[in-house]
């Protein structure tokens, strides 16, 4: 049987409460007769044998571009860039498929005598992958081949001997690389394409780039004028990456991108429920969902954090092309839209999303206040084209115990932006004007990014420019269930009960609210007529 | 005629401290303070007069002593039973037979006490003066510590003519009686050469500290100031005071580090602010504040400490200077402060200086520092007036007075 489509569903008197993510919980709450709740298609069916799909993908490139095979030589210098941590999410049941890329592009390489290779993380201003991540990420035979012939790298964006300035676009852009990468011969990306701002010239204008080059689109007015990021087309942040990728490739530098696409297959067997729509819930399903929800509330917070940062998805490879950049990535956009597309008639006045425990910057640590606002109001509310599922002046209400909890070790900058920028504005225009370079050129920051496991001192702020677009267009988000001194902080309201949430709502979208509910993840993009 | 009055009563000094270290609000009941009736002093001389204040302000000080937890330091400068209070705004009968409103300088210096000027007050600074054992009145280091006097928590006492300075009419009571506290702030502040830092903070938000940045702001528009606050009242008032940054306690050493991009491992960290202001006086805040300036940088104790306890060995290794900052006297007329001065037409004397006070009664009616005083109590209410004062911040007040012309009846008026 063929996986089912997206589906909007009204809910009426019958309707079973709805599961919402509430962190490391759920609750499930019964929404207003009337109301629209969004369920994700069904994940699309993965291939079969991934790795074939890749050699056919590196032999019958897609665009201008050769085979890889005949790009490369003997004595030419190849730079192996890989997405960092930070995909897929939840991380992938082992094999990773970067691993099977990474195996087959160095496979080629040795066949192709070459021997200058190194690999990278492309980072930006994300934190350095620790050894057992790498290790996932790439599977441990390369990851200790390359780990003992030292040429596993991390890029290093405060590395200033190792980076490049290749030059400005023609809005003035300046574009700054990986030193290693822009002077290698060849580029090889390998990508994972979750979400469909990811990919494309992004890859390697952000991924190997510095904070010279990343404050050209990592800004208040270009999130602002993103409608929405996850929108290629209508996305300032991917026009400004595309102008920086022509001007690389004007450059000389020569890229071979791989990109991936995965499936919606989120969760194991045990969590299973979570892929469900109530009304379908089987015995087992409800079984699964007491008997983890019952004991998750016996369960400190960094014990369910535990519990949950071990899952592991079984992703199924729904793509694989390889080749000239834009080419590529127009196809994987196609197979990232067959998979998570919904099409919505309508916005509404109230939208609610539960929130998870983890984004693409809280593996293996906490998701902290400021990553609560990124994944609500950044992710989540951009997952959309056509226009915001809700509409100018709404209300989005997100469900998150929102707890003032920092992971010290990977988002230090975060504690003090917490504690010291918030408390003075949560305007993004003010706290960009006033905070942002002082976090982004201080030492002891620079010092943690690269010699720890740190994020870089600005990437606070990028969080929270991610949600800049909703702010300047939401009249109001409050968070259910959630700490409430730490919202007044984000600059929210809280509610306790959605009822409660519901009824703040209505005192500012006025009464008898139209109320949609995105049930994600699974990951869903609605498309808005 | 109606006094506060502390009384050398040990056992009640002891009962005061115990019970101030507990929930209980009964320590200023059980305290050496008390409510006594008497006849008013008469001046012993010409030379003083009778003041009957209008306000007069409930200092930190005031606060520590009446509870039993000031330094026994100031034992042998003291002489009881005394009066407290030394920030008063009050009238007194002119010799040409007119009325006036004046404020007290309250320090009990060479002239008060008849004696030709010691080291000290020959140069102008009074709040060092070498006599304040010796001369015509009781030992005290102010009017409020010395039984001759008696103080502003009364319904008369006696200022010495020196000591009396005439307000506009255009000026509250309000701010009036910021006037001596103001003029602290601006001491401490110019304790150190504002043209040559660019960072300071302010490391505690009740009244001490707010002036501290009121003072700061007004001698230094360009530098940057952080104030540390806990409670709401006080980070609105940080912030209408001048404050560039407003940061809670928890994280002031955080924000010391962030602001001056240091580099950090446990208590040391490589920079951070020029200066700071300790406003709170308590160990905590004073090792606080040692971590949190930058090598060779300066701590000035602004609020009134005690015994404490305290790790030097941040200061001996980061050569942090520790400086006490008490009262206020002449300060020398700065190239920063030109401009002020003169806009304030505040007298510069011959040796290039000015009178911190001239300087503070310049400023409090500009400033509108009155609406500091968030309370006003009659004296028959001292304990809840103390009480409040004690716990200020948490309480939503900044500073707490006497009204001693008030009636029980009329405390609703308070805010």
């Amino acid at each position: 049987m063929s996986p089912r489509p997206g589906f909007v569903l009204e809910v009426d008197r019958s309707t079973p409460p709805t599961l919402f993510w509430h962190g490391e919980g759920f609750r499930l709450e019964k929404l207003p007769v009337g109301s629209r709740v969004i369920y994700p298609p069904e994940p699309l069916a993965g291939i079969k044998d991934p790795r074939s799909a890749i050699r056919e993908a590196l032999d019958n490139p897609t665009g201008d571009s050769a085979p890889l095979s005949a790009l490369l030589k003997p004595n030419m210098r190849v730079a192996v860039c890989f997405d960092d941590v930070s995909l897929p999410l939840p991380q992938m049941q082992a094999p990773d498929v970067r691993q099977l890329i990474i195996e087959e592009v160095l496979e080629r390489l040795a066949q192709a005598g070459v021997e200058d290779i190194r690999l990278i993380a492309a980072l930006a201003l994300h934190r350095r992958m620790t050894d057992s991540e790498l290790e996932h990420a790439l599977g441990k035979r390369v990851y200790e081949a390359a780990k003992s012939a030292e040429i596993l790298t991390q890029h290093d964006a405060e590395d200033k001997e190792n980076l490049l300035f290749i030059g400005k676009t023609d809005r003035g852009e300046e574009v700054e690389l990986n030193k290693y990468a822009a002077t290698s011969d060849l580029i090889i990306y390998v990508n994972i394409n979750l979400v469909s701002m990811d990919g494309g010239h992004k890859s390697v204008a952000t991924g190997l780039a510095s904070y010279r080059s990343l404050r050209h689109h990592h800004n208040v007015k270009t999130m602002v004028h993103s409608k929405s990021f996850m929108d290629r087309d209508n996305s300032e942040l991917h026009s400004s990456n595309w102008r920086m990728g022509k001007l690389i490739k004007d450059s000389g530098i020569k890229i071979y991108q791989i990109e991936t696409t995965l499936n919606t297959n989120t969760f194991p067997s045990q969590f299973a429920f979570l892929q469900k729509r109530e009304w379908e819930w089987g015995l087992k399903d409800r079984a699964s969902f007491l008997a983890v929800s019952e004991s998750l509330k016996f369960t400190p917070p960094w014990a369910a954090r535990k519990i949950f940062q071990n899952v592991k998805s079984p992703y199924g490879l729904t793509g694989v092309h390889a080749g000239e950049v834009e080419a590529v990535h127009r196809k994987t956009l196609e197979n990232v839209y067959k998979q998570q597309q919904v099409d919505v008639t309508g916005q509404t006045d109230i939208l609610t999303i539960g929130l998870p425990f983890i984004g693409p910057y809280n593996v293996n640590s906490i998701m902290n206040p400021i990553l609560v606002h990124c994944l609500g109001l950044g992710y989540f509310f951009n997952m959309y084209k056509g226009a915001p599922l809700v509409r100018k002046g709404g209300v989005v209400i997100l469900s998150h115990p929102n707890r003032p909890e920092f992971d010290p070790t990977f988002h230090p900058s975060y504690i003090d932006f917490f504690d010291q920028v918030l408390p003075e504005s949560t305007d993004p225009l003010v706290i960009e004007k006033k905070f942002e370079e002082r976090f982004a050129t201080d030492p002891w920051y620079i010092h943690l990014y690269r010699h720890g496991h740190a994020y870089h001192g600005v990437h606070p702020f990028y969080m929270w420019y991610w949600g800049a677009h909703a702010l300047d267009h939401l009249g109001g988000v409050i968070i259910l269930g959630g700490d409430p001194k730490t919202t007044r902080r984000l600059g929210y309201q809280s509610a306790s009960t959605m009822a409660d949430a519901l009824e703040i709502a209505s005192s500012i979208v006025g009464r008898d609210p139209s109320v949609t509910h995105l049930h994600s993840p699974p990951l869903l993009m609605a498309n808005v007529h | 005629m109606k006094a506060l009055t502390v009384e050398a009563k040990l056992r009640k000094f002891a009962l005061a401290k115990v019970l101030s270290m507990t929930p209980s609000t009964s320590s200023v009941k059980y305290g050496p303070l008390t409510l006594t009736d008497s006849e008013p002093k008469r001046p012993p001389n010409n030379d003083w007069i009778s003041a009957k204040p209008r306000l007069s302000g409930i200092c930190g000080s005031d606060i520590a002593t009446v509870l039993g937890s000031s330094s026994r330091y100031f034992e042998p400068l003291t002489s009881f039973p005394f009066v407290p209070g030394h920030e008063v705004v009050a009238d007194v009968t002119l010799d040409n037979g007119l009325a006036s409103r004046v404020v007290l300088e309250p320090a009990l210096h060479c002239a008060t006490r008849g004696l030709p000027p010691c080291r000290m007050c020959q140069v102008g600074e009074t709040n060092r003066c070498e006599s304040i054992l010796l001369g015509e009145i009781k030992k005290g280091i102010q009017t409020g510590y010395c039984s001759s006097t008696g103080g502003g928590w009364s319904q008369e006492f006696l200022a010495h003519r020196s000591q009396i300075h005439s307000i506009p009419e255009s000026m509250s009571d309000k701010d009036a009686v910021m006037v001596e506290p103001f003029a602290c702030a601006l001491h401490s502040a110019l304790r150190i050469d504002l043209g040559t830092i660019n960072r300071v903070a302010v490391l505690g938000s009740g009244t001490i500290g707010l002036l501290t940045t009121a003072a700061l702001r007004s001698l230094s528009p360009n530098i940057e100031i952080v104030a540390v606050a806990k409670y709401t009242t006080q980070k609105a008032a940080a912030k209408a005071l001048g404050a560039d940054q407003v940061i809670e306690p928890s994280v002031f050493n955080k924000a010391s580090r962030r602001s001056s991009a240091s580099m950090r491992a446990g208590s040391w960290q490589s920079h951070g602010f020029d200066v700071t202001f300790d406003c709170v006086g308590r160990s905590e805040s004073i090792t606080q504040s040692i971590s949190a300036t930058a090598p060779g940088g300066k701590v000035i104790l602004a609020g009134m400490p005690g015994t404490s306890k305290v790790d030097l060995a941040p200061l001996w290794h980061r050569e942090i200077e520790l400086i006490g900052s008490y009262a206020y006297g002449s300060e020398y007329a700065s190239e920063a402060t030109q401009d002020l001065l003169k806009s304030s037409s505040v007298a510069i004397d011959g040796s290039g200086k000015f009178r911190t006070f001239d300087l503070a009664i310049a400023l409090c009616e500009k400033l509108s520092l009155g609406n500091l005083v968030t309370h006003t109590f009659s004296l028959d209410n001292y304990e809840e007036a103390i009480n409040l004062a004690a716990q200020a911040g948490a309480r939503g007040a900044i500073k707490v007075a006497f009204d001693p012309r008030k009636k029980r009846a009329r405390e609703q008026e308070n805010r």
